[in-house]
C-alpha cells in the first residue's frame, strides 16, 4: 500500500509540473529542467533506472522516458527536455512499454514445411536466406518499412544496392508519405518539409488539409490547441471529407467531396491572382512556374505566371463549389486568410493528401497557395507535412530506401551520383544498378505474377517490420496470389505474429524498440537516438544484424557483391587495436556499438543534399536534432528550424532572405505548379454508390500488430467497424452494431456498423479503420496509385453497403456481382 | 494495479469546467491536484486492473467540461502480460454474438 501511495504521489506530481509547464506555456525546457523529475523518480522506485527514447510509434517523435527494472520496462514518463512533446504522450506512447510483452511474442525462426511452421535455428534460417538469394540475386527483393531504424535501413539499402546490385527495394513509407516526396522534391529540388513544429506554437491559422491530428498525431495537436486555453486566438480550418474529433475544435469545417482538393487549392490561387492579393515580390525573387509534361515527370517543362493566370481562370468559386461541394464563400473565406501577409498561416497534411492518385500534383498546389501568397519562410507561417511513421523521413527518405534512391538524397538513375556513393562505400564503379528498382506496389505484382509470365520476376521478398499481409491495397490482387505460387518464397521479421508472418514461409523473429539500440527521424528532421535497455525474449534478434548476418554468410560463399574493392566484406568492423569484430556472430553483435558505426559512415552521404548530421556522440545527448547540423566555428554542432531562410539555414547565402539552393531549375527558385483537377478513378456509380475512405484511428496504430496486444487499448477500440451516416442507415435499415457487407468490386468485408460514432462521414459515405486483422478491408480497396509517387489511393473508392443475412459473420465476404445495387439519392 | 498521471484540459465555460472538477472529485480511484492557470487539471489514477484503467480513462474523456486528457506518467511495475486470442469477442459487440471468418477465406454471408 505504502508503494502504492508512493507512486500516486509521484504521478500526480508528474502531472502537475507537466500541467504548470503548459499553463506556462513553456516552448522549450529550461537549462535547470531535467528529464524526469527527480521526486518523481524516487518515488517510483530507488532501482528503477530511468533512460530516454523516442516512441516507438507514429512519426510526431516524443521522447519517452523509458523506467526499467530487472530487466523490464516497468514504468513510462513524459521526457521533460524533450521539445517536440514537452513531457506530455498519447494514449499509445503511454503504453508502448507494455506493447513489449504481448504474450504471442515470435521467439524462434520458424520454416514453413509441409504447411506448417516448424522451429528452426538461426543458422538455418540464415542459410535459407543466403541459398534463396544465391539463386537468383536479381529476383530477390526487401520490402522494407519507415519503423527500421537508420542503422537498419542503411544495412539494408547497402546489402541490396553497394552488395547484390539490386534496386529492388522499397518501404512502406511508399503507402503513407511518397506523394510529400514527389511533392517537396519537385517543388523545391529537394525533399522533406522547411519548416518544423516551432510553427504549431506561432501560427494564427492552421489549415488541416484532409488530416484528423486528434486522432493521429494528438501531442501535436494539443500542442495548438493549448495555446487558446491561454487565450490566444488560434484559428482551425478543418478541410475535410467526413467529421472527426478535430472537427469539434475547428473553427470552420470545409467538407468537399472526396479528391476535389485540387480544385480548393485552384479556387484559393484563382482569387488569389484575379483579385491581386498575392505576394507580387515573393513570387517574383523566388519562383518559376512550371507544368506537367504529357508523360508526368518529376521536373515538368517551364511556363509563365500567365499561363498559370490563363489556367486558373477557370477555377472560380462557384465552379469550385460545383466540383467540391464547399461553398463558394468559402472559398473567397480561405482566399482572404491566405491575401493577408499579416496573418501567419501553417497548413498540416497526412495520408488525405499522400493516398491519392494525384498526390504529387496536390502536394505541388498546397506548397503552391504558400509560395504564391507569400506565406512562406517565417515561424508559423508555411506548409507541414506530417508523417505516420517514426523513421519515414529519417529511413525511407533520408537514409534512401525507397527503389529509386541512394543515401542522402542521392538517385541511382544520376551517374554522378552513383559515382560518389560507390566512392563512398568503396566499391568498384558501375556496382551500383543504374536503373530504380520496382517501387512496392509494381515488386508485390511481379511477386504475384506466376513465373514465366511477363513481369514475374520478383520470386522472393524479405519482409521486414511491416505487415502487407494486411496493408497492401487490393490484396486480392497484390498479396494472395503469391501465396498459392510454390516458387514464390516470403520471408517476414517482425516481433509479433501478424496477417503476413501467417502466410510466411520463413518467419524471423526480431528485437523491438528499446531492446535494441536505434536511431529515429521524425516529420520535422529531427534525428534520435536510443540505447538498448531490455534484452529481446527468447531468439529474437535485432533487424540490422539479421542483414549483417546473411551478408555474411554470402561473404562466406564467395559472393562477389560482398566485397568492397579491396576485397574487405561490405560490413567489415575491426577494434581500434585492429583486430575485427564478429559483429555477423550475435553473441558479439554487442561488442561494438554497430549502430554508431553505421551511422558514421551513413552520415557522409547528408552533405550532398545539405542534410548534414552530426556525429553519433551529439544525439546521445539531445532529445533529437533537426538537419542540417552544422558545427560552427566554436565547435558546436547546432540545428536547423527553418531551411533555405537567411539567419535560420547556414547554407544560405547573405542578403538572399530565401534560396532554395537546390532549385530544380538551378536557380534558387521553387516552383510553382500547373494542376488541374481530375476525376478519380473510381466514383460512386448506380451500381456502388458509396465513397469508401480508410484510415487510423486514436488507439490503435497502423495494423494494430502492437497496439491491440496492449490490453488497454484493444478494449478501447476492440475492432473494425463501418462508419456510416444515420440517413443511409435508416435508408438500408442498418441499426448501431448490425452486421453489414461492405462491397466493392475488388472484394467484400462484412463487419458492424456504427452511427453517430466517432468520426461522421456525409451521406453517401463511409469509413472503415483497417488496424483489424480479421477484418481486412484491403481486400476492398483500390490498388489505383499516382503516376509520379506511385503512392496507392486507400481514401475513396466505390462500395455498396447492405445488411448482412441474418447468421452471417464479420469477416471476409465473397462479392455478388449480380447483388442489386441499394436505392439511395442521386449522386453528383 | 497501474497508477498514472494526467493532464486535463478543461472547458473555457467556467461552469462546465466547475462540473467537470465536481465529477472528477466523485470518483473514489481519481486524486486531483490543484487547477493550473490555462485550465489545466493534474490527476492521478490508480485502480487495480488494466481494465478498470482503461474504462476509467474512457468515463473521464466523456465527462462534460473536459476537452483533452494527455498523459505525463505511467506505472505497470506489477501489470502481468495478458493473452488474447485471436478470435476473442470484443466487447462492444458481444451481446451479438459475432463470430469472425478467416481473413483469407470468405465465408457465405
Amino acid at each position: 500500500m505504502e508503494r502504492r501511495e508512493a507512486l500516486k504521489l509521484a504521478a500526480l506530481t508528474a502531472a502537475t509540473a507537466a500541467a504548470s509547464r503548459r499553463s506556462l506555456a513553456q516552448v522549450n525546457p529550461t537549462q535547470t529542467a531535467t528529464a524526469i523529475d527527480p521526486s518523481v523518480a524516487r518515488r517510483a522506485g530507488e532501482d528503477v533506472r530511468w533512460d530516454k527514447a523516442p516512441c516507438r510509434f507514429c512519426g510526431t517523435g516524443c521522447h519517452v522516458q523509458v523506467g526499467v527494472r530487472n530487466g523490464r520496462v516497468v514504468a513510462v514518463a513524459g521526457d521533460q527536455l524533450a521539445a517536440v512533446n514537452k513531457g506530455l504522450l498519447c494514449v499509445k506512447g503511454y503504453h508502448v512499454g507494455l506493447a513489449l510483452y504481448g504474450s504471442d511474442r515470435l521467439t524462434t525462426p520458424m520454416l514453413k514445411r509441409d504447411g506448417w511452421h516448424v522451429p528452426i535455428s538461426w543458422d538455418e534460417a540464415i542459410r535459407v536466406i543466403a541459398d534463396k538469394i544465391q539463386a537468383n540475386p536479381s529476383q530477390f527483393a526487401i520490402y522494407g518499412s519507415g519503423q527500421w531504424t537508420i542503422p537498419e535501413g542503411y544495412a539494408a539499402n547497402k546489402l541490396m544496392k553497394a552488395g547484390l546490385s539490386n534496386n529492388n527495394i522499397d518501404p512502406n513509407a511508399r503507402l503513407c508519405m511518397a506523394s510529400a516526396v514527389t511533392g517537396f522534391t519537385s517543388t523545391y529540388g529537394v525533399d522533406e518539409p522547411a519548416s518544423c513544429y516551432d510553427d504549431l506554437d506561432a501560427a494564427d491559422v492552421i489549415i488541416l488539409w484532409g488530416n484528423n491530428p486528434a486522432e493521429m498525431h494528438p501531442v501535436l495537436f494539443s500542442r495548438f490547441i493549448d495555446r487558446r486555453s491561454r487565450g490566444e486566438r488560434v484559428e482551425l480550418i478543418d478541410i475535410g471529407t467526413r467529421r472527426t474529433r478535430t472537427t469539434q475544435f475547428a473553427t470552420d469545417y470545409l467538407e468537399f467531396e472526396p479528391h476535389t482538393d485540387l480544385a480548393i487549392a485552384n479556387g484559393i490561387m484563382h482569387l488569389l491572382v484575379r483579385e491581386g492579393t498575392y505576394d507580387r515580390d515573393f513570387v517574383r525573387q523566388f519562383c518559376n512556374v512550371r507544368k506537367d509534361t504529357a508523360q508526368p515527370s518529376l521536373n515538368g517543362e517551364a511556363a509563365t505566371f500567365d499561363d498559370l493566370r490563363r489556367h486558373l481562370e477557370r477555377y472560380t468559386p462557384e465552379h469550385v463549389q460545383s466540383l467540391s461541394g464547399v461553398p463558394a464563400d468559402k472559398i473567397r473565406m480561405l482566399a482572404r486568410l491566405f491575401g493577408d501577409r499579416s496573418k501567419k498561416i501553417t497548413s498540416l497534411w497526412c495520408m488525405g493528401m499522400n493516398q491519392h492518385t494525384q498526390g504529387t500534383a496536390i502536394n505541388r498546389l498546397v506548397h503552391g497557395v504558400h509560395l504564391l501568397s507569400g506565406h512562406w519562410g517565417k515561424v508559423g507561417d508555411g506548409p507541414q507535412s506530417l508523417t505516420g511513421q517514426p523513421s519515414a523521413c529519417g529511413t525511407a527518405r533520408e537514409v534512401g530506401t525507397l527503389a529509386h534512391l541512394l543515401p542522402g538524397g542521392l538517385l541511382v538513375a544520376n551517374p554522378e551520383h552513383r559515382r560518389e556513393a560507390e566512392e563512398l562505400w568503396n566499391v568498384p564503379p558501375g556496382r551500383i544498378n543504374a536503373t530504380p528498382g520496382a517501387h512496392t506496389v509494381e515488386m508485390w505484382k511481379r511477386f504475384c505474377t506466376p513465373t514465366g509470365q511477363p513481369n514475374s520476376n520478383i520470386s522472393t521478398i524479405w519482409v521486414m517490420v511491416t505487415n502487407p499481409g494486411q496493408s497492401l491495397p487490393n490484396l486480392d490482387r497484390l498479396f494472395e496470389p503469391s501465396r498459392t505460387m510454390a516458387d514464390k518464397f516470403l520471408i517476414v521479421s517482425d516481433v509479433y505474429p501478424t496477417a503476413t508472418t501467417r502466410r510466411a514461409d520463413l518467419i524471423l523473429p526480431s528485437a523491438m524498440w528499446v531492446e535494441k539500440n536505434g536511431m529515429v527521424g521524425n516529420s520535422e528532421r529531427r534525428t534520435q537516438q536510443w540505447f538498448k535497455m531490455v534484452a529481446p525474449p527468447g531468439q529474437a534478434r535485432d533487424d540490422a544484424w539479421q542483414l549483417i548476418a546473411v551478408a555474411r554468410e554470402l561473404f562466406n560463399r564467395n559472393v562477389p557483391g560482398m566485397r568492397d574493392k579491396d576485397g574487405k566484406w561490405l560490413f567489415e568492423t575491426r577494434r581500434p587495436d585492429g583486430t575485427e569484430v564478429p559483429i555477423w556472430d550475435f553473441a558479439h553483435y554487442y561488442d561494438v556499438n554497430v549502430d554508431e558505426r553505421l551511422f558514421e559512415e551513413y552520415r557522409r552521404f547528408s552533405r550532398f543534399k545539405h542534410k548534414d548530421l552530426a556525429p553519433y556522440r551529439e544525439y546521445v545527448r539531445a532529445r533529437g536534432l533537426r538537419w542540417p547540423v552544422v558545427r560552427g566555428d566554436d565547435g558546436v554542432w547546432r540545428e536547423t528550424r527553418y531551411r533555405f531562410v537567411e539567419g535560420e539555414d547556414r547554407y544560405v547565402a547573405r542578403g538572399k532572405r530565401i534560396q532554395f539552393y537546390h532549385s530544380v531549375t538551378r536557380d534558387d527558385r521553387a516552383l510553382l505548379w500547373i494542376h488541374d483537377y481530375a476525376p478519380p478513378p473510381e466514383s460512386p456509380d448506380s451500381e456502388y454508390p458509396f465513397w469508401l475512405c480508410t484510415g487510423r484511428v486514436l488507439e490503435h496504430w497502423h495494423s494494430g500488430s502492437m497496439t491491440m496486444r496492449v490490453p488497454q487499448l484493444r478494449r478501447a477500440m476492440p475492432q473494425a467497424y463501418v462508419e456510416v451516416h444515420r440517413d443511409d442507415a435508416t435508408r438500408l435499415g442498418i441499426a448501431n452494431g448490425d452486421l453489414v457487407i461492405v462491397e466493392s468490386r475488388r472484394g467484400a468485408i462484412t463487419l458492424p456498423a456504427w452511427i453517430d460514432g466517432r468520426g461522421s462521414p456525409p451521406a453517401g459515405s463511409v469509413f472503415v479503420p483497417w488496424f483489424d486483422e480479421r477484418l481486412l478491408i484491403n481486400f476492398v480497396t483500390l490498388d489505383a496509385h499516382d503516376p509520379i509517387s506511385k503512392q496507392p489511393d486507400y481514401k475513396k473508392c466505390a462500395v455498396r453497403l447492405r445488411k448482412a443475412p441474418p447468421g452471417a459473420v464479420a469477416g471476409r465476404t465473397p462479392i455478388q456481382p449480380s447483388a442489386p445495387a441499394p436505392a439511395r439519392g442521386a449522386r453528383p | 494495479m497501474p497508477v498514472a498521471g494526467l493532464v486535463l484540459t478543461l472547458a473555457d465555460d467556467d461552469a462546465l469546467a466547475s462540473h467537470a472538477i465536481t465529477a472528477l472529485s466523485a470518483i473514489e480511484s481519481v486524486t486531483l491536484g490543484a487547477l493550473q492557470p490555462g485550465r489545466k487539471l493534474p490527476l492521478a489514477t490508480s485502480v487495480e486492473t488494466l481494465d478498470a484503467q482503461a474504462t476509467l480513462w474512457q468515463d473521464i474523456t466523456r465527462i462534460p467540461g473536459v476537452l483533452l486528457m494527455d498523459l505525463v506518467f505511467e506505472d505497470f511495475s506489477d501489470v502481468e502480460p495478458e493473452s488474447f486470442s485471436s478470435d476473442e469477442l470484443p466487447s462492444r459487440w458481444r451481446n451479438r454474438a459475432h463470430t469472425f471468418n478467416s481473413p483469407s477465406s470468405p465465408q457465405e454471408p
